[in-house]
């Protein structure tokens, strides 16, 4: 209003003109020009206010207001980029190096330097801008005072104020912005960390004595707790805190620096130093905490140290900066966190302020992703330590729920393994344990099984391409001893023992789990579905599984449970057909265990097997007790007769049991005697059945008695039948010996081996290349055989490349791909031609028993091509078809 | 609430074969048992069959169901039907193999014991079953019958009539068939 | 005590001295005493290896049993063919009139024991 009236009053004025007046503005100007200069010179000399003044009215009667105000800003500016600006800079001039330093980049410093450097810069721009107000303020009170004048009334002169001041204001943060050297920005950076660390190492020692006092005086649930309690109470509360004040000089420094740079327009700019400077100290609190040990939860002592040291730092610069309240704030824009709030001039009374809220949560963010990333970079480590680390995985559980980024754990956990385990050099039996604790541990993070599956690919693709995988998956289920599967279960638990507890807790605790029957699955299937999280790749993670399932997950490395039960049983046939007793409680448990996760019609066989067992037992005393004394048997009852109460035997319904390998073997006469007996007997009892002898299988526990000692051993049936040959004759040529006993020569030397090894047998050469073996009369080196008392207990054989007395497995897939031909030839004669995937599931339905059809489309497939090229059939437009 | 969840799904579970042993006790047993007993037959079966390489008769299971048979019976050398081909349907009874499959030729076949139907007339597959025969042995009687048919009862007279004529059989044996299509 | 099959080492020797043990002399240096595990398969004393009727092995079992053995046993007919007990009596069961063997076509009479 005021201005549109002056400036349309002057071209009236100019034409009223006088001389005299033109004469006056000239030397007002001139005296104007003059004072303004003074004033603004540098020297700090107000003395020439008064004059300054008289000038000012002058030039203002002749309605020149806006050209004084022009005026005056131009030297205003020109005084400042002169006296402030430049000067400001040159204190930074020898940091000019700064500006190419990466901001984490460790460099000598002197900080205490640069502290002191910045202040004192800060305090003389600051006295300098403070010189200039004052000038300008001189000029707002001419102004006012000739209006005052001009009306006789006194008139508000606020808005001339405020407008002069905000003109000043930009003057000066522009004149800064355009002259901003690019070093000091980190100038401000390495002014804040230095500043934090200083004073977090002061806040930090409050911290570490309450953690510390937290830890002797109560267990972890309760300092969690505590930890939370302080979490959940006001902020604010927190921090009137009394040893607070300790630090508030510090505090107050830093404000003190927030205020002058904001009050030169920095506002932005030393929020942004800070805030990294925050940021880098939490980084480095993170790492430090969390370390590499997994053995212990450290989320919560972030937060809490969070809470402790730069939120309280926040509030109380909140508090300080709050109090002194500035004009620039509302211009610096409203989203800073740092805009004071008029709450926080209360502290301790009033709920915590936005800002510090925000500022929480992203430290907390910050905070939780710095960690995550830590663990996931460490994450192989993490799981080969589970379950010791299972604090490291909550914590990382917590955090991916945070943040979200459940991908980039997929991502570097596979390549992780890609690096680490799946090699050469590790055995299957490492890797298989590795599979296993990654899906214990995945799935407290994933209990869906989403990421798992992702990540367990990799580990079964590999696993199928090794030889010894089902072997190693069936010992490694079935069998406690085999070492470190169940680090949390008791010692000697079998992997499966510990799966089925581990279901029985969670059935208890009401929780439903995956069962294996399919039903059970299908209705689990339904009822808990939920979308997949959208990081992994939906169509591998959905199709089956919606619960984790560890054995599901360990059978699907296999493909199929038919081929994980067969060479169970293969080896459960080994075992039983190495007992000598009929001990064999530990082999129902598992079967039992393994019949609740594959049904019971798959283990029927190995049910029968055991079933054997027990009934062999009852068998064999039975007919002990009821066969003829053997003087009357047996006409033969001189020196070498042993009693039938040596004897015992294991029988077989062998058509459940896998292909048994028997080799011929002549047993020594008084044992063949009585075991004719044996089975004399027993066909009596259970006529019309009979029993065939497998007499290279069985063990035999043999005691040697010398003059000075005993030796004993358990050894296969044809080491006895060696070393019982010896009785009649002391020395054998290996060609006899060899058809005394009823074996191929190669054969008898290779086992003869194991009496060579003991001292009890030596060997030298014959005639004709023949060996010729001798019983040692006087024991050779006792000290050879671990002591000459007799106590070891040789266990079966020793030959270490023993054959397996059951068919191997691999055996039994070359039979298989026998009958899936035959079975192919023979629908394809009735059916004319069939697809690929009408073949397929045609064996599925009916090429069920021994063996049973349970390859893969891509399996069958290629066996199919194989028959192809083989000119067995034909593959035209996508169908199969006989050659003919 | 989990404890009935639980039992709900325990109550499902039941259904499938494969479970726990006091499903098994609940159920009807008869039935199950029986057709069971007859899966395992007809399973062994089609091994044996399939394994026994026999030339001229083959059999199959039809796509979903074990209880119905596609089978194939080539004519034997030096009987007129040498070179032909027949497709024939074999459906097995719920008490296989106390009683016969019910056995027709799907392709037209000019025999004195076939019908214009595809029935056959021979005495193992009625009155005088006996279950020790099995999928092989019916094929191999009805690939003899055919060389050797049984003129006394005849259910084609036409037939019946012109088999001492064996020269002018061929003729019509040969016009009246019809290769069976690749596709089944 | 020996019969109940589960002997330890520690003492199975001398228990066996107590009963009808007698050291097996070599030379004058040496005594041997064992004990002998052996492993049998038992088998039907049939002819024929699979049941006419089931097509299962004797061995086996029939298609109703579990069990192998005692608990599916097989009977002989007087035309001294073999069949599982419970699937000749099914058989049996199934004719309207007298049964045949399913293997010759002899009337079928179970073969007594005597």
């Amino acid at each position: 209003m005021q201005e549109s009236t002056s400036s349309f009053c002057n071209l009236g004025v100019l034409d009223a003109l006088t001389d005299d007046s033109i004469q006056e503005i000239l030397e007002s100007y001139n005296g104007f020009c003059v004072t303004t200069q003074t004033l603004l010179g540098g020297a700090g000399d107000l003395s020439a206010g008064t004059e300054f003044v008289a000038h000012v009215h002058s030039l203002c009667k002749h309605g020149l207001e806006s050209l004084v105000r022009d005026h005056f800003l131009r030297v205003l500016e020109e005084a400042f980029e002169r006296n402030g600006a430049s000067k400001f800079w040159r204190h930074f001039d020898a940091y000019s190096n700064f500006a190419d330093l990466k901001r984490n980049d460790d460099v000598d410093i002197n900080e205490d330097e640069i502290q002191q450097v910045l202040c004192n810069a800060l305090e003389e721009i600051s006295l300098e801008k403070q010189y200039q107000e004052k000038c300008l303020l001189i000029l707002v009170h001419a102004l006012q005072s000739y209006k005052d004048q001009m009306s006789g009334e006194r008139h508000n002169f606020q808005a001339e104020r405020d407008y002069l001041v905000s003109k000043y204001q930009l003057l000066v943060s522009s004149v800064l912005m355009a002259t901003l050297p690019r070093h000091f920005p980190v100038i401000l950076h390495w002014y804040f960390k230095t500043r934090l660390e200083e004073l977090s190492t002061i806040m930090g020692e409050d911290f570490d004595d309450d953690a510390s006092l937290n830890k002797d005086d109560m267990d972890l649930d309760e300092k969690g707790k505590v930890f939370n309690k302080v979490g959940e109470m006001d902020v604010d509360e927190y921090y009137s805190h009394s040893r607070f004040s300790e630090n508030s000089r510090l505090v107050k420094n830093i404000g003190k620096v927030v205020l002058d740079l904001r009050s030169l327009g920095f506002t932005s700019m030393a929020e942004d130093a800070y805030a990294s400077a925050i940021f880098l100290l939490l980084k480095a609190k993170v790492h430090n905490l969390a370390g590499d040990d997994f053995r212990s939860s450290v989320l919560q002592s972030i937060k809490s140290w969070i809470q402790a040291v730069p939120l309280q730092f926040l509030h109380a610069l909140l508090v300080y900066l709050g109090n002194s309240v500035s004009y620039e704030s509302t211009s610096s824009g409203l989203k800073s966190p740092l805009a004071p709030q008029s709450s926080v001039c209360c502290p301790g009374i009033d709920t915590p302020s936005e800002g510090l809220i925000r500022w929480k949560l992203r430290l907390e963010y910050f905070a939780y992703e710095t960690l995550q990333d830590l663990r996931i970079a460490k994450l192989f480590e993490i799981i080969v330590d589970y379950p010791e680390s299972s604090p490291a995985i909550k914590d990382l559980k917590l955090c991916l729920e945070y943040t979200g980024q459940h991908s980039k754990l997929v991502e570097s956990f596979i390549s992780a393994l890609r690096y680490r385990l799946l090699t050469a050099g590790a055995s299957t039996n490492d890797i298989l344990h590795q599979y296993v604790s990654t899906i214990k541990a995945l799935r407290t993070i994933d209990p869906a099984g989403v990421f798992l599956e992702a990540v367990g690919e990799p580990i079964r693709d590999y696993l199928r391409g090794r030889k010894d995988t089902i072997k190693c998956i069936v010992t490694m289920l079935t069998d406690g001893t085999s070492g470190s599967s169940s680090a949390s279960g008791n010692p000697g638990d079998s992997l499966l023992e510990e799966l089925n507890r581990d279901e029985e807790i969670r059935e208890n605790d009401g929780v439903d789990d995956d069962f294996n029957t399919d039903d059970r699955q299908a209705w689990i299937n339904a009822s808990c579905w939920q979308p997949d999280p959208v990081e992994a790749d939906s169509l591998k993670g959905s199709r089956n599984r919606r619960k984790v399932d560890i054995l599901g997950m360990i059978v699907g490395i296999i493909g199929s449970k038919d081929q994980l039960v067969n060479e169970y049983r293969t080896m459960l046939a080994e075992k039983l057909l190495n007992k000598s007793d009929y001990d064999i409680d530990a082999e129902i448990r598992t079967v039992e265990l393994l019949k609740i996760h594959f049904g019971e019609s798959s283990l029927q066989k190995c049910e029968i097997m055991l079933n054997d067992l027990i009934d062999s037992k009852r068998t064999n005393s039975n007919i002990k007790a009821t066969i003829k004394p053997p003087s009357q048997t047996s006409a033969d009852t001189g020196d070498n007769a042993i009693s039938m109460d040596l004897i015992s035997a294991t029988i077989l319904s062998s058509n459940f049991w896998p292909p048994i390998q028997d080799e011929p073997l002549n047993l020594p006469g008084p044992v063949d005697q009585l075991l004719c007996d044996y089975a004399k007997r027993f066909s009596e009892i259970k006529t019309p059945r009979k029993l065939q002898w497998k007499k290279s299988l069985g063990t035999v526990k043999l005691e040697l008695q010398f003059e000075d000692r005993a030796m004993q051993f358990t050894v296969a049936p044809v080491h006895a039948s060696i070393i019982m040959q010896f009785q009649d004759q002391m020395s054998w040529t290996s060609k006899d010996l060899a058809a005394a006993i009823g074996v191929p020569v190669d054969v008898l030397n290779r086992r003869i081996n194991f009496w060579i090894s003991k001292g009890i047998i030596a060997e030298s050469h014959g005639a004709d290349s023949d060996h010729v073996y001798t019983l040692m009369e006087n024991m050779v080196d006792p000290g050879k055989n671990g002591g000459s008392n007799g106590s070891p207990q040789e266990l079966l054989g020793g030959d270490e490349e023993e054959e397996r007395s059951v068919a191997s497995v691999e055996d039994q897939l070359r039979k298989e791909m026998t009958v899936y031909e035959k079975f192919i030839l023979g629908m394809l004669t009735n059916f004319g031609s069939m697809a690929l995937d009408r073949i397929h599931n045609t064996l599925k339905m009916f090429c069920i028993s021994d063996p049973a059809y349970d390859k893969s489309l891509q399996q069958l497939q290629s066996f199919l091509s194989g028959l192809v090229s083989e000119e067995k059939l034909e593959h035209r437009d996508g169908m199969y078809f006989l050659k003919k | 609430m989990a404890t009935i969840n639980g039992q709900t799904e325990a109550a499902q579970g039941n259904i499938a074969p494969a479970t726990v042993a006091p499903a098994k006790q609940s159920l009807a047993p008869a039935k199950t048992v029986d057709s069971q007993s007859v899966l395992r037959r007809l399973q062994s079966e089609l091994m044996a069959l399939m394994m026994s390489g026999d030339s001229g008769i083959s059999a199959f299971p039809e796509e979903d169901n074990i209880f119905c048979w596609k089978g194939t019976i080539i004519g034997s050398k030096d009987t007129v039907f040498e070179g032909t081909e027949y497709k024939l349907s074999l459906c097995f009874p719920n008490d296989y193999p106390f009683k016969p499959p019910k056995v027709k030729f799907e392709t037209t076949c000019f025999h004195p014991n076939v019908d214009l139907h595809g029935n056959i007339c021979l005495d193992i597959l009625q009155d005088k079953w006996s279950s020790a025969y099995d999928v092989r042995t019916i094929l191999l009687s009805i690939q003899s019958l055919l060389g050797e048919p049984n003129i006394s009862s005849p259910l084609n007279t036409q037939a019946a009539q012109l088999w001492s004529n064996q020269e002018e059989y061929r003729k019509m044996v040969e016009k009246l068939y019809k290769p069976p299509s690749a596709c089944a | 005590m020996i019969t109940s099959g589960i002997l330890y080492l520690s003492n199975w020797f001398s228990l066996a001295n107590g009963i009808n043990y007698k050291c097996l002399v070599i030379g004058s240096s040496l005594n041997l005493a064992i004990r002998w595990h052996a492993v049998a398969s038992w088998t039907w004393d049939a002819h024929d290896e699979t049941c006419g009727i089931c097509r299962m092995a004797f061995d086996g079992c029939c298609p109703d049993c579990k069990l192998p053995g005692d608990d599916c046993p097989l009977i002989w007919g007087v035309c001294n063919h073999a069949f599982h007990l419970h699937c000749i009596l099914k058989w049996v069961n199934s004719q309207t009139s007298q049964a045949h063997c399913p293997m010759c076509r002899r009337e079928w009479q179970f073969k007594g024991s005597e």
